[in-house]
């Protein structure tokens, strides 16, 4: 398998206002460059182009601000680094409705935009450091189509490797044909862009093969420095003693000396794995045609638990206390509560669409923040998703402030994910999908 | 300074590397878990701590002395080690934990571009200080829990300078006998520096268990690290030593820090050399208590991989780290074995019978 660093391109300039034309012509040149179609490349120029504009009106023209253009291999990132200042992010709201006769906020509109014309953007606030503004936009890619199953069963596993892209594609396709929807990640079917996944080092597969190289099965993870890991499958293609253990130890001896403190599962087929993981518990997925679906989520630790304190809401200690006494993990639980400290006025939540199903992460918190989720509600209320999911991360001690406005708008927490976050990320399950 | 600055600092090989993280104290770890005693059967320590004339000018050291820097470079250390090993004493260097040593010889002998090669199920230091130093770390997979020596082999290149064999193996408990040991020297001729690590070579009875340092003479090539960590109870002092051929130690003297170990550490040292009854007792310790340990296993259906020195491997049916962490609630400390790339094992080091029955409760309550 091919391996690549990340590529970068950059450009170090301000926000003149001669700078925009450069500025635009290096993101649709790299983005072209780095393989991003016209339509996509032409995307992420417009969002880098409202991004740039909207930074340019609260900047002063000769503020420092460093451009990088990213090839992810199967997307491209356009980071734009520049010294904090009065962002009005509330603009990146999904649900933000800025009225374009209100001059106070007509620049917060090209935010607006720039949100919905790439697939994530993300921010990353380094206290007195810079600030990073990163968009981030997936290359297209064709859908796999689903091979037949595996003709000669009657054989045994010999060996399990990491696989070449070609295997890697015809895995993906095996797994479009054995297993339903539901139990593997939507990317499995873009046999092409899983394939750029994994050489840009951000996924990782092993396979096991038959003596004729048939490929009876499969493992993914994909590590994110220093946070849990998540695993896929294994898959498997035949009935093969051991296979499936072989896969899961192989992947584990991968991961385990590295610094994700620990791996996660969470479409994981219950009750098979319990000899190496431990369960964290299950989300309730809810189809259109009115059944509902269990995702099991399991765990387990790769390092050894030193403990750390967490700071929780007291309305959710009790939560809490129970899952860290039900998990053995080492926490001293102290509950935070608000003494009048100012707090800002909006809060700005992110959203990421999966599938039938939409997780809600908190960037900012604010007094608004009950209204704000309110409205996201009535939004995805309006498209008829009924699986929404908010992940609150304790490792960031101003969450907590937020665990009222899910609980009065139905978020009820589902299951404790250990370091899936800055910290241990609480998962709340909003209760949509009960209402007929 | 930015961010991006100290970005541009760094070197790649340091960005992809990741810090290991300690255990914390034991007064920390009792309030995190919630227990009021605690078992430390992690680290091979040994339990009876150091032997008696060690533990003795430990307790008279003047604390003035604190104050005057110890011998640079273990001088009294060295002198008696080469009058127990028949060396010279220049061919030894003395070094703050056989951690440091290993540091010495991969700065003294691998430069951009070269690769160290070990086995993927050992003691993970040799692997780390190559990656961290921005030089490649060669893994070769255990063959049924035992160093491959084909499969060493086969790694070898024009850019391979270091070979490195832990003998006995932590933490399966394997060895290579002598027979093994010299044909895989007479494979590498002289061509790559073989180091073989005896951190643990005093637990081992065995008569066909090779003395790396009579091997020195033959094989020039050849350094043995020891330590007195593990059988002479002075973890808490960090001492170990490397001894080699004196062209070998000459050239690694280069890439040596003075002055790194300090004054108690080398007196104790000196000390525990002249105590061969502290080694007998401990090892009838570690002979009664692993009779027990095998006993137990069986007994609750564990397969365990119990070789030579003072620790045992068990495989558990729930993960290793999950079990750590109950286990930790009743007061007992493992090691988990997921990060030397076995899942699900945990590895015992064997103590006083009070811990190890502690420890066979502790198991039995948890599976």
């Amino acid at each position: 398998m091919e391996s690549k660093t990340k590529r970068v391109l950059a450009l170090e300039t301000d926000f003149s206002d001669d700078v925009m034309p450069v500025f635009l012509s290096m993101v649709e040149k790299t983005a072209l460059a780095f393989g991003m179609d016209e339509k996509y490349a032409m995307h992420l120029t417009l969002a880098a182009e409202e991004v740039f504009s909207y930074l340019s009106t609260v900047s002063d023209t000769h503020d420092p601000v460093r451009i990088e253009c990213v090839n992810g291999g199967y997307y491209v990132q356009v980071n734009l680094l520049f010294s904090p200042r009065q962002l009005n992010l509330q603009a990146f709201n999904l649900t933000a409705d800025i009225d374009p006769n209100d001059e106070t906020r007509i620049h917060d509109i090209g935010l607006l935009i720039a949100a919905r014309l790439v697939d994530h953007i993300q921010f990353v606030m380094n206290p007195g450091r810079n600030m990073c503004l990163c968009l981030y936009k997936e290359k297209s890619y064709p859908m796999g189509t689903a091979l037949g199953p595996l003709q000669n069963t009657n054989t045994q596993i010999v060996k399990i490797e990491t696989p070449s892209a070609e295997d890697l594609k015809m895995f993906c396709q095996r797994v479009l044909s054995a297993y339903s929807l539901d139990d593997y990640p939507a990317f499995i079917a873009y046999p092409g862009k899983f394939v750029d996944m994994v050489n840009s080092r951000d996924y990782e597969a092993a396979l096991a093969y038959d003596e004729q190289k048939n490929i009876l099965g499969g493992i993914v993870w994909q590590q994110v420095k220093g946070k849990t890991a998540n695993f896929y499958g294994p898959f498997l293609f035949a009935e093969i003693l051991d296979c499936e253990a072989k896969l899961l130890e192989f992947c584990l001896e991968k991961v385990g000396r590295s610094d994700s403190p620990g791996i996660m599962n969470r479409l994981a087929f219950a009750g098979r794995f319990d000899k190496y993981f431990e369960i964290l518990g299950s989300t309730r997925d809810y189809q259109a045609d009115g059944s509902v679906h269990q995702h099991t989520f399991i765990y387990r630790q790769l390092i050894e638990d030193l403990g750390t304190r967490v700071l929780a809401h007291p309305q959710l200690m009790d939560f809490l206390k129970t899952e860290y006494d039900r998990l053995y993990l080492p926490r001293n639980l102290q509950a935070s509560t608000w003494m009048g400290e100012k707090s800002e006025e909006h809060s700005v939540f992110t959203a990421d669409f999966s599938r039938s199903q939409v997780t809600l992460r908190a960037l900012l918190g604010g007094r608004d923040a009950e209204d704000n989720l309110a409205n996201h509600l009535r939004l995805f209320a309006h498209e008829g998703i009924k699986n929404i999911f908010f992940e609150l991360d304790l490792g960031e001690s101003w969450q907590s402030e937020l665990v009222p406005a899910l609980q009065n708008n139905q978020f009820i927490p589902c299951l404790l994910m250990p370091y899936a976050g800055k910290g241990d990320v609480v998962l709340f399950q909003h209760q949509a999908g009960e209402v007929r | 300074m930015t961010a991006d600055s100290l970005e541009r600092l760094v070197p790649c090989y340091i960005k992809s590397f990741d810090a290991y993280i300690p255990s914390k104290p034991d007064p920390e770890l009792k309030q995190f878990f919630g227990c009021s005693t605690l078992y430390r059967l992690n680290n091979n320590e040994n339990p009876l701590g150091p032997p008696p004339a060690a533990q003795e000018i430990i307790k008279q050291f003047a604390p003035y002395r604190a104050a005057v820097y110890p011998s640079g470079d273990s001088y009294y250390l060295r002198e008696k080690l080469a009058e127990k090993f028949q060396l010279h004493s220049d061919q030894i260097l003395v070094g703050n934990g056989a951690n440091e040593v290993i540091t010495f010889v991969i700065k003294a002998f691998c430069e951009a571009g070269d690769n160290i090669v070990t086995a993927d199920k050992t003691f993970a230091v040799y692997e780390w200080v190559a990656i961290f130093s921005g030089y490649e770390a060669r893994l070769v997979p255990l063959k049924d829990f035992y160093f491959d020596e084909d499969g060493m082999l086969t790694q070898i290149d024009a850019r391979t300078k270091i070979l490195f064999i832990c003998n006995p193996n932590n933490p399966t408990g394997t060895y290579w006998n002598r027979e093994k040991l010299c044909h895989f020297l007479d494979q590498v001729d002289g061509r790559q520096i073989v180091v073989v690590d005896e951190a643990y070579c005093e637990f081992v009875e065995k008569e066909d268990f090779p003395d790396g340092i009579s091997l020195i003479d033959r094989y020039p090539n050849l350094i043995v690290f020891r330590t007195f960590s593990k059988m002479y109870g002075l973890a808490g002092l960090r001492i170990g030593y490397l001894a080699g051929s004196l062209d070998v130690v000459n050239i690694i003297r280069r890439a040596c820090v003075v002055y790194s170990v300090n004054t108690l550490a080398q007196e104790a040292a000196l000390l525990a050399l002249d105590d061969p009854e502290h080694i007998a007792r401990t090892n009838r310790l570690v002979k009664e208590e692993k009779a027990y340990l095998h006993r137990e296993l069986t007994r609750l259906g564990l397969s365990f991989v119990m070789n030579e020195g003072n620790f045992v491997m068990v495989k558990l049916p729930i993960s290793d780290t999950f079990a750590y962490r109950k286990l930790m609630s009743r007061g007992v400390m493992v090691r988990t074995m997921t990060g030397f790339r076995y899942p699900n094992y945990i590895r015992i080091t064997i103590a006083p019978h009070e811990a190890m029955e502690a420890l066979i409760q502790g198991l039995e309550a948890i599976l």
